[in-house]
């Protein structure tokens, strides 16, 4: 049962059974129902194309290590080294030991021998003795050594003190 | 269709058709049609009933609609329509066509269709089916016309202005008699005997309606 909207009888769809044939909108949808499953269908068939010919192809061997030089496998080594250090763990430690009035410049790690060069600036003399003191008494750190001390070179804080510390990292044969 | 008249209800024709017809006869033979197929039935005009409605202004409800067809069913054809299956080319902007066939028959059909596994397509009146075969885009054009549906047992015949239907009748009669009864129905519309009549139907009965109504003039499209 539908409304006819013509103004005009242009048709007569005069119909007493039951059964309605699909409308024009049903069938394009079925259609295109259709058309997804034959798309899938094939893609389907593509892929197990694909794959059965992947586990079918035969393996290519890998190719032979490069031959390294002693220098290479030294730099090699000091690479792996350093990707190995702990840095977030280490840079905690020193955060920790600073006392106030005591500043770190620079630390600088060399993964073969396992040392560990600090250098930094200190309010006076008093304060960087008291770091080394602290840092003495870290088990990370052994054999450290202050290797240079100087007065800064800022005029107005003549009290100042620059220094350079070198110790090992504790936790392995150099 | 081997159907058993005795269980059919008796049937009331208005007007009673020049023939006798008999529901054994009034629908295709469904006994040998192939199991699986879909079959188009097509209802004598005898047992069928046919008529024009005009809505009232702004009725766009298909339930109020159908409301006003059953009324006005009931006033054409002093019965009740619950006996009846009313279908029509439903609309709320202008007068439409309704035709009507008694629920039993359709009843009968389907389980007999069902009992000998056919699929029933469509079910119509002959009258619709000689209506669906004229050119109706082109009849509505016309300021007045005529489409009329030719059978051995009568003529049934739709007027239309501007292409809204406007007179239904169902004419009992020889084909010699149809100019007449066509002249009467345009009167009892109140509109004037268009120029021609297009008219569809069997190819002897349509011949005899040419031969036999010389001063109309008629287009005539066979079944």
């Amino acid at each position: 049962m539908k409304l006819n909207r013509t103004s005009r009888m242009t048709s007569l769809p005069l119909d007493f059974s039951d059964h309605r044939p699909l409308s024009a909108r049903w069938w394009r949808l079925a259609a295109l129902g259709v058309l997804l499953c034959v798309s899938a269908a094939v893609m389907h068939s593509r892929l197990s194309a694909t794959q059965a010919a992947y586990a079918t192809a035969a393996v290519p061997e890998a190719p032979p290590a490069p031959e390294l030089s002693d220098a290479q496998r030294a730099r090699l080594n000091e690479a792996l080294s350093h990707l190995g250090f702990d840095w977030p763990q280490a840079l905690s430690h020193l955060e920790m030991a600073l006392p106030a009035g005591v500043t770190l410049a620079s630390a600088e790690w060399r993964g073969p021998t396992r040392e560990l060069k600090l250098t930094g600036e200190a309010r006076g003399t008093t304060e960087m003795l008291n770091f080394i003191d602290t840092l003495k008494r870290d088990p990370l750190l052994q054999g450290l050594k202050l290797t240079r001390q100087e007065p800064a070179r800022d005029e107005a804080a003549a009290a100042r003190v620059q220094f350079a510390l070198e110790g090992r990292v504790a936790g392995g044969p150099p | 269709m081997r159907c058993d008249v005795s269980r059919w209800p008796p049937i009331r024709l208005w007007p009673r058709p020049r023939t006798a017809v008999t529901l054994s006869s009034a629908v295709v033979s469904l006994a040998g049609v192939a199991r699986g197929s879909a079959v188009d039935v097509t209802v004598a005009d005898g047992l069928s009933r046919g008529w024009v409605t005009t809505p009232p202004a702004g009725l766009t409800d298909l339930l109020e609609l159908r409301a006003v067809a059953e009324a006005r069913f009931q006033a054409v054809f002093h019965t009740a329509p619950a006996e009846w299956r009313i279908e029509a080319d439903w609309s709320g902007e202008r007068a439409f066509v309704c035709s009507a066939l008694p629920v039993s028959l359709l009843a009968s059909l389907h389980a007999e269709a069902e009992a000998q596994g056919v699929v029933v397509r469509s079910i119509a009146p002959n009258w619709v089916r000689a209506l669906q075969r004229l050119p109706l885009r082109e009849i509505a054009g016309e300021p007045l016309a005529m489409a009329c549906a030719a059978s051995p047992e009568g003529m049934a015949a739709l007027f239309l202005r501007d292409g809204v239907p406007i007179d239904w009748r169902q004419h009992w009669c020889e084909p010699a008699e149809a100019a007449q009864h066509l002249r009467g129905q345009a009167l009892a519309a109140g509109c004037e005997l268009p120029g021609q009549a297009w008219v569809s139907g069997d190819r002897a009965t349509l011949s005899a309606l040419v031969q036999s109504n010389a001063t109309m003039r008629w287009k005539v499209v066979p079944s």
